[in-house]
């Protein structure tokens, strides 16, 4: 039976060749790569899996395995607009409305058989409790064996490294096991080999956002490199990142001429708000506001050993920076905010995150140390149901006020 | 009785063990170094009030429980601890250890990191927590664990589960021994004191208990989280309901752990028996909180379920969909609550009556003999 979601992900992919025949941007290839991804999940050609955000993508896309997490589609479905009546569903089923809302529309969305069903479930320890029970209870829920990465702390040691590699080939032993998919060690760096190369020049890339003018939009970069770890460790994520540098570069050649202006820089902390909102748009037209950076756009690791691609992938998830303490993380948003010459940080503290919104006063205060003042907005990024606009501006007119006085 | 509150005479009295306090409050937390290294194991809790600080160093949407010890470490109520031992037990959790970390620099703090599986390489992996735990402990008090020490301290904490076991059988006698609220009330003393002196207490108890018969009305299991509230209880009972059983992080889920083996090292035997032992939503092991609740329900056959969560945890609000459909399915009668820690029992008082009389009217008091 088709999907709803694989219809989507069709008519995504078919509208937008025709555009990027037409004209080829950047945010409409990474949309249209994804989407590509998306498909993956329905061609027989490759396994399914419905994962956790923390993922090693490049061992899915060495073994043929489309995958994308479960939060991607609770941010695709809030994006369309379709979340509420799903969250309504989920809700309705018995989940409290009070959790993170990327993983209750997926839940709604999968008891509406909305998206299918996938041959694998990979869930993973971190960032969040939420994420991992949301795999656990849809394993469950459509009796499937599910598999689960327990990610140790930073910091990277001997001894963590070898436990997370013992349990990707745990995890690869599981692919096989459920989908026949084999592991050839070969197309194993060759993903490997991609991914390094996509990230150099996503390195490039925010490197030159620490231009003032940074050469991008405030959308320019939303969600990107969240989305883009679908697309790490394939061609295809390559050609996606080359297109956004070379956008950017040649912004930076007509002097961002093209772009809004440019008065106050501003960083963007975790996640997005998936749903529309005139919060982007107000801040630009009234205070020639731009997000130059968000926290999540940032490649925290090194280059990566395609001859130890596991232990390499097994590094990068361990010193993810939402993984474990909050120091290592704060350390982050404090280097971000010096290179990229930050005004203030906007923080929408996710209605059901506890990770984030547990620390974000911690985060405020460490942030105001270096003189960056932070505004903590309360808002769920993905459920607009309660969404009110009128205060959250009336919030965000005071925060720029004060960073412009 | 013990509050969940810390009193000056609370405060006192641990002060009297002539240990350092080294205050803790998840299950997985191996109390066997504690004991080895001497020290008082305090199970730190809120204070069933309202909270402030909290709320606002945190967020609103936190587990009541953790902003309500925000707000006792804030209140100055712990600075009587000598140190802390936090684990990553949930998301709250952990970031409990970075505002008290940040909020009480004078506090040593260690965060155990407990993995959520429970494969060969996950207890090899907690025992090297459990001995970084080990030697934090021993530069902090300046003390050393040895093997011995070690070895005697798993044969105590043996023990005293061992007994707590039983006394916690004697409220499944027919007619019970003791009540579900003594048997809490109980606990979280035991949760706050050397292991040899929870030993004598248990002494006393059982002593007491022996004596006594309790009329049985609707028996209750009730699972959920960190529940300690006596108060609860006190309330099941007012209406005629008893609390035979518990899977709660102050009961059984503390005493419910396998025997550690003798072998070395002890820190993986430990690991071992923690990572194995009845296993609570946090979990992704083999067997679920979720089946735990099933299989006590199918071996102890309670007139209904009470399943007691708290608003604003993610591990086991997730599991609430999936409880109710295994309860349905096995015809259990379930009442489901979440609670703000902060309100206190009274806040559930019509709905465990409801619950209580509908119980009395469908099934009535069936006596059964069920101690184990
Ligand atoms: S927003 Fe927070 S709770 Fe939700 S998935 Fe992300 S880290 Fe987890
Ligand atoms: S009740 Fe839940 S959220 Fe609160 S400390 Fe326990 S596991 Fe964490």
């Amino acid at each position: 039976m088709t999907t709803p979601i694989e219809i989507y992900f069709d008519s995504v992919v078919d509208a937008l060749e025709k555009k990027l025949k037409d004209k080829k941007t950047a945010r409409r290839l990474l949309v249209y790569e994804t989407a590509r991804i998306g498909r993956k999940l329905f061609d027989k050609k490759y396994a399914s899996a419905w994962t956790g955000v923390f993922m090693p993508f490049e061992i899915f896309q060495a073994m043929d395995v489309g995958a994308v997490y479960v939060e991607y589609i609770g941010a695709m479905l809030a994006g369309t607009g379709q979340a509420p009546e799903f969250l309504r569903k989920a809700e309705r089923f018995g989940y409290s409305p009070d959790g993170c809302a990327y993983h209750r529309a997926l839940v709604g969305a999968a008891l509406d058989s909305f998206i299918g069903r996938p041959e694998l479930l990979i869930g993973a320890t971190a960032p969040c409790d939420g994420g991992l029970k949301t795999i656990l209870n849809l394993g469950e829920n459509i009796g499937l064996e599910t598999f689960v990465i327990d990610i140790p702390y930073p910091p990277v040691t001997r001894e963590k490294t070898d436990y997370l590699v013992k349990q990707f080939r745990g995890m690869i032993d599981y692919i096989t096991e459920f989908s026949g998919k084999k592991y050839d060690p070969d197309r194993m760096k060759e993903s490997i080999r991609y991914s390094n190369e996509a990230t150099r020049i996503i390195r490039e890339l925010y490197e030159l956002c620490t231009q003032k003018p940074a050469p991008i939009t405030s959308d320019t970069l939303k969600n990107f490199q969240i989305i883009f770890a679908l697309l790490l460790g394939t061609k295809e994520g390559v050609e996606v990142a080359q297109v956004f540098l070379d956008e950017a570069k040649q912004h930076l050649k007509n002097g961002c001429a093209d772009l809004p202006k440019e008065d106050i820089r501003l960083l963007w902390v975790q996640n997005r708000i998936q749903y529309k909102t005139k919060l982007i748009d107000y801040l630009q037209e009234n205070y020639n506001a731009k997000i130059v950076i968000d926290e999540l756009n940032y490649i925290y690791w090194d280059d990566m050993d395609e001859d130890r691609p596991l232990e390499a992938l097994a590094i990068r998830l361990i010193s993810h920076p939402l993984n474990g303490k909050v120091g290592h993380r704060i350390d982050i948003l404090k280097k971000l905010c010096e290179d990229y010459a930050i005004d203030g940080a906007v923080n929408p503290s996710h209605w059901g995150c506890r990770q984030n919104c547990g620390v974000r006063e911690i985060i405020k205060s460490d942030l105001a140390k270096i003189g960056v003042p932070m505004i903590n907005l309360d808002v769920d990024c993905v459920d607009s149901r309660n969404y009110s606009e009128g205060q959250l501006l009336t919030r965000l007119q005071g925060f720029m006020e004060m960073i412009e006085s | 009785m013990a509050g969940t509150q810390f009193t000056e005479k609370e405060m006192k009295k641990i002060k009297s063990y002539g240990r350092p306090a080294v205050g803790w409050f998840c299950t997985y937390t191996p109390l066997e170094i504690f004991e080895a290294a001497e020290l008082t194991p305090v199970r730190i809790s809120g204070a069933h009030g309202p909270t402030s600080l909290g709320d606002s160093l945190m967020h609103t949407n936190i587990c009541p429980f953790i902003k309500s010890l925000v707000d006792e470490f804030e209140s100055g109520t712990l600075d009587f601890l000598d140190a802390l031992v936090l684990t990553n037990g949930c998301d709250a959790q952990r970031r409990l250890y970075e505002i008290v970390r940040s909020r009480k620099p004078g506090i040593p703090v260690f965060l155990l990191q407990v993995p959520k599986k429970d494969g060969d390489e996950h207890i090899e992996r907690f025992a090297g927590e459990i001995d970084e735990l080990k030697n934090w402990i021993e530069t902090t008090f300046k003390k050393e664990i040895d093997d011995k020490k070690l070895l005697d301290a798993m044969d105590l904490y043996r023990y005293l589960r061992a007994r707590l076991r039983g006394y916690d059988g004697a409220r499944r006698r027919q007619p019970p021994k003791v009540k579900g609220s003594y048997v809490m009330e109980v606990m979280l003393q035991v949760l706050r004191m050397p292991a040899p002196l929870a030993l004598k207490l248990l002494d006393e108890e059982e002593s007491i208990i022996k004596y006594r018969e309790f009329p049985v009305g609707p028996r209750l299991l009730l699972y959920g989280n960190m529940m300690d509230d006596p108060g609860f209880l006190r309330l099941v009972e007012k209406y005629g309901g008893h609390v035979m059983m518990d899977e709660v992080c102050p009961g059984r889920r503390f005493w419910n752990i396998p025997e550690p083996r003798p072998d070395k090292p002890f820190c993986r035997s430990l690991a071992r028996a923690y990572l194995t032992k009845s296993p609570c939503s946090r979990m992704a092991a083999s067997k679920t909180a979720v089946d735990v609740v099933k299989e006590l329900v199918a071996h102890q056959d309670p007139d209904g379920v009470i399943v007691y969560t708290l608003k604003f945890c993610d591990t086991h609000l997730y599991d609430v969909p999936r409880l109710r459909t295994a309860l349905d399915e096995m015809n259990v009668k379930a009442l489901f609550l979440e609670s703000d820690y902060s309100q206190g029992a009274g806040q559930a008082a019509t709905r465990v009556q409801a619950f209580i009389e509908m119980l009395k009217e469908t099934r009535g008091t069936i006596p059964r003999d069920n101690t184990n």
